[in-house]
């Protein structure tokens, strides 16, 4: 493989500092004498740089009391004996149930 | 359950957490779902190919912690694990979508919602020959670029970089989540961060070429530099 091949391939290791430190140094002088893998190489930097401002998708704000409510209600469902009521199971949502 | 908040960090802590979340206590799972609901969220939601989809999955990601605690056997770590039960619970709903909805999704439908409320629809990224990179840049803000464009890497390797570059997982924990080895965690981080910079290329390029001040909020990517 060539130079260029090579250095491209270590992008993304190189990107999280995860080349043994020869591999890391080689990758950058390479960067340092080839204009065509660092214009490359500076767009894996912006993309990464742009999926780290993305952020984690923000949750509903009442997501966590949504969740705590419904270990609650499954909570209360196993502690009790099933009934063998048809009504009951067929329903999914156990608060609805008959009994 | 005091101290749960800094508790996690060593496995004699965690075993203990454990133990309270399999007896059922209440304030554990307050904890848990405090410290979780909102990473398991992101994932979901950008793991599923209907992201409106996402807090009900994450509700039933917490009821099947809820149910399986019991057998939780602290082989891996308690993060790893609730993360392995969402990525199962996106897969299946992956699996079900493409059953019964993919026919379903036009170009039309939407795919992430813009600040302003408005739907950014499959249309939106794609490629118009009308609208030049440089016009679509100036009409797109950046993070509904990334978000649109990184929905359309594949899978395996949109996971990948999703708990690599948003949650932040070492690839250690990546590969222990989906059960696999480091080789096969590099390979798809790297495939799955070029398929993603080769998508966002033109509004890059358009970005660069855009004057600093020509429409505020733009995709701006070099300037980030």
């Amino acid at each position: 493989m060539s130079a260029c091949g090579k250095t491209r391939e270590a992008f993304s290791s190189y990107l999280d500092g995860a080349l043994s430190g020869r591999e890391m140094q080689a990758t950058a002088a390479h960067l340092e004498r080839c204009e065509e893998c660092a214009a490359e190489f500076s767009e894996w930097r912006q993309m990464h740089e742009a999926l780290y401002r993305l952020g984690p998708a923000k949750a509903p704000a009442d997501l966590a009391l949504r969740l705590r409510i419904a270990v609650s209600k499954e909570r209360g469902f196993v502690g009790r004996t099933p009934c063998s009521h048809l009504c009951c199971s067929s329903q999914r949502d156990w608060s609805a149930r008959c009994c | 359950v005091g101290n749960l908040a800094s508790a996690i960090g060593s496995r004699p802590e965690e075993a203990a957490i454990v133990a309270q979340l399999r007896e059922g206590s209440e304030e554990a799972f307050a904890w848990l779902i405090a410290k979780y609901h909102q990473p398991i969220f992101s994932l979901v939601y950008r793991t599923i190919p209907n992201p409106q989809d996402a807090a009900d999955l994450t509700q039933e990601v917490f009821i099947k912690v809820f149910r399986g605690i019991g057998k939780f056997n602290g082989e891996a770590s308690l993060r790893t694990w609730i993360y392995r039960i969402a990525l199962h619970e996106s897969s299946n709903q992956r699996r079900w979508w493409s059953r019964h909805r993919q026919q379903e999704i036009t170009i039309e439908t939407e795919i992430a919602n813009s600040d302003e409320g408005d739907g950014l629809s499959l249309k939106d990224t794609l490629m118009d020959a009308a609208e030049s990179p440089f016009e679509m840049a100036a009409h797109t803000e950046v993070a509904q670029r990334v978000e649109a464009e990184l929905r359309m890497v594949p899978e395996p390797y949109r996971t990948v970089v999703l708990l690599r570059d948003i949650e932040g997982f070492a690839y250690e924990e990546i590969a222990d989540i989906l059960k696999t080895n480091l080789g096969t965690v590099k390979s798809r981080l790297m495939r799955g961060r070029a398929q993603l910079k080769q998508r966002l290329k033109p509004y890059m390029e358009a970005a660069s070429r855009r004057p600093p001040s020509a429409a505020p909020g733009v995709l701006r990517l070099e300037e980030a530099q």
